[in-house]
Parts: structure tokens; C-alpha cells; sequence
């Protein structure tokens, strides 16, 4: 038996909508409308993905100092965390990173794996929540300056992270998919900084402002 | 360097689709307008970026209707081209017959 097409547009995609494309409340409707008026899933799904597509270039601009300062924070954390932990940087191949990280904490498999993601995630996610706030707190005048001295160190930190143990050939061959883990944190961390500015940065300005 | 008002072949097409729909201009009519006029699937957020562009440079005004149930409480946001609209298509649609005009290759309907 078919089953009877829902009157109601898939909300996962509205809610996309709406969050990654702030003044979108006429367009939802209008997406809504037209969904109950006969237009399937999939053009729903194809038009907010658009929506977004186009909305995001204009939402990075509006707040590329906040995403710029986000991403220097996530890289910082990335290479504080090579300093504290070089022996990761070292030995990428994530099964011998794992036994490296359960002989340093005594944590057997999977709870090392556990361990590293929930702290690390925490710590990082901590990290860039701080200095987000110090940031929306902050006289413009100071956050320009620090900014700046701040974005300059961690570009030259983070790229030397990367081409260092490239040209070094410490990370060889399938040992890059161990790269790529040790590194997940810091991606988290900017995905969790990012998402915290789309969703505060007006609320924090309001107030702010009043 | 001034920023040009120049209208892009899309807004050129939005604008003459907010014409054509007339009082009820929002995002559904548009796009259906357009789908029909043009045979392309209209995509609505790009026409609401050219919109969003148009009303930055006054060629558009943009007002919100009241929020209905049917639209899940959203409001509808009509759109009506101003004088500077107007004056602007005129413009371009006087550059456009003046480039047609002279070219052999687009005289006499042949390709």
C-alpha cells in the first residue's frame, strides 16, 4: 500500500533553514506552502540546501571575526595539544596512539578512545566557549590588537604543525588516517565554536547593546 | 570606486516576474511565475538573495503580511518594485534594444 504523501515538510531540513539562514522566516513559509500545496521531500530538501548554500558566504561575512577568531582558537588548541601529548604526533597510526594513550592514563581499549575524545573534546570545547566570551566582553580596541597577535602566532604554529612532521616523514603512508584522528578534536572544537557564535553572538549584542 | 546598480540577468528577470505578479508578490507566486516564464526550476532562496540585493539598492520594498497556519505561522514578505525599479528596467531594456539592434546574426529570427 502507498503511503499518503505528509502535509508536513521535513523538519529536520526547516530547521537547517533556520538556523543556518537567520532571516529565513518568510522564506520557510513560503517553502511550507508550497510543500503542502504538492512539492515532494526531495524539492524541499533541494531548496533549503540551497537556501543555505547561498546564505552561508553572507553569514561567514557578518561574523568573520568571531569565525576567524573560533578557528585560530581550535588551531591554537590543536597545537597545545601536540605540546602536551608529542608523542601523538609522533606515533599517528591510531592503534599504537590508543595503547600509547592506555600505558600513559593505565585505561585499557575502547575506554582510552572514550577517555580522549570526552576530555579532549571538553577541554577544547571549554577552551573556545572562554575566549568566545572574552571576545563578545572585550573593548574592540583590545580584541583588534590580540586578535591579530594571537592569529599571526597560531598561523605560524599551525602550519609548521602540519608541514613539519610532513617534511620530517614522520607521518608515513596509512599513518595519515591517524593524523587525521589525533586532529578531530581541534575540528570539533571549531564545529562547537562556530555553532556557539551563530546561536549567541545576537542575544550576547542585545544585551549588550540595550 | 561606486558600487554599480547595474542589474544582473536574474535580477533583471525577478524584477520583470514582481511586475507580472503584481499585488500578490511573495515568494510562492514569484517562483511559480518564473518557473513557467523561464521552464527552470525557480530555486526561492536564490530569488530571495536577488530580492534581498534589489531592496539594498531601492528597486524593491518589501513588506510582511500576517503569519498564517498554513505556512506553519510564518509571514508571508510581499515585494513591489519602486520608482527607482521602474527607472532602472527601463534603462536596461533601452541598453539591451540598442545592443539587438544592428547585429545580423540576430535579425530575422534565425539562429
Amino acid at each position: 500500500m502507498k503511503r499518503p504523501k505528509s502535509v508536513e515538510p521535513p523538519k529536520l531540513a526547516t530547521w537547517l533553514l533556520e538556523r543556518f539562514s537567520p532571516e529565513s522566516g518568510s522564506l520557510a513559509g513560503d517553502l511550507i506552502e508550497a510543500f503542502r500545496h504538492g512539492h515532494s521531500s526531495s524539492w524541499y530538501w533541494r531548496q533549503v540546501l540551497v537556501a543555505i548554500l547561498i546564505t552561508l558566504p553572507q553569514l561567514m561575512r557578518k561574523y568573520l571575526a568571531l569565525f576567524t577568531y573560533t578557528v585560530a582558537c581550535g588551531a591554537a588548541i590543536s597545537v597545545a595539544w601536540f605540546f602536551l601529548f608529542p608523542n601523538a604526533a609522533r606515533t599517528s597510526a591510531f592503534p599504537r596512539v590508543f595503547a600509547l594513550y592506555a600505558r600513559s592514563y593505565g585505561i585499557d581499549w575502547p575506554w582510552s578512545f572514550v577517555y580522549q575524545m570526552v576530555f579532549l573534546t571538553a577541554f577544547q570545547t571549554a577552551i573556545v566557549g572562554i575566549t568566545l566570551i572574552a571576545h563578545l566582553a572585550s573593548s574592540h580596541q583590545l580584541r583588534q590588537g590580540l586578535f591579530r597577535a594571537l592569529f599571526v602566532m597560531v598561523m605560524v604554529l599551525a602550519i609548521s604543525n602540519v608541514v613539519l612532521p610532513l617534511v620530517s616523514g614522520i607521518v608515513r603512508g596509512i599513518e595519515w588516517i591517524g593524523w587525521v584522528i589525533v586532529s578531530a578534536p581541534a575540528a570539533i572544537a571549531f564545529v562547537l565554536g562556530s555553532w556557539k557564535v551563530t546561536r549567541s553572538r545576537d542575544s550576547v549584542m542585545g544585551v549588550k547593546s540595550m | 570606486m561606486k558600487k554599480s546598480n547595474r542589474l544582473s540577468d536574474f535580477e533583471l528577470i525577478v524584477l520583470l516576474v514582481l511586475l507580472r505578479v503584481g499585488d500578490d508578490a511573495y515568494g510562492v507566486p514569484i517562483a511559480r511565475e518564473m518557473q513557467e516564464q523561464t521552464e527552470h526550476e525557480a530555486k526561492l532562496g536564490s530569488i530571495y538573495a536577488a530580492l534581498e540585493r534589489l531592496e539594498k539598492k531601492g528597486f524593491v520594498v518589501s513588506e510582511l503580511g500576517e503569519p498564517t497556519k498554513e505556512r506553519g505561522g510564518r509571514a508571508k514578505r510581499y515585494f513591489h518594485v519602486t520608482k527607482q525599479g521602474m527607472r532602472q528596467i527601463r534603462e536596461t531594456q533601452r541598453t539591451l534594444t540598442r545592443l539587438w539592434k544592428g547585429v545580423p546574426e540576430l535579425e530575422g529570427g534565425r539562429p
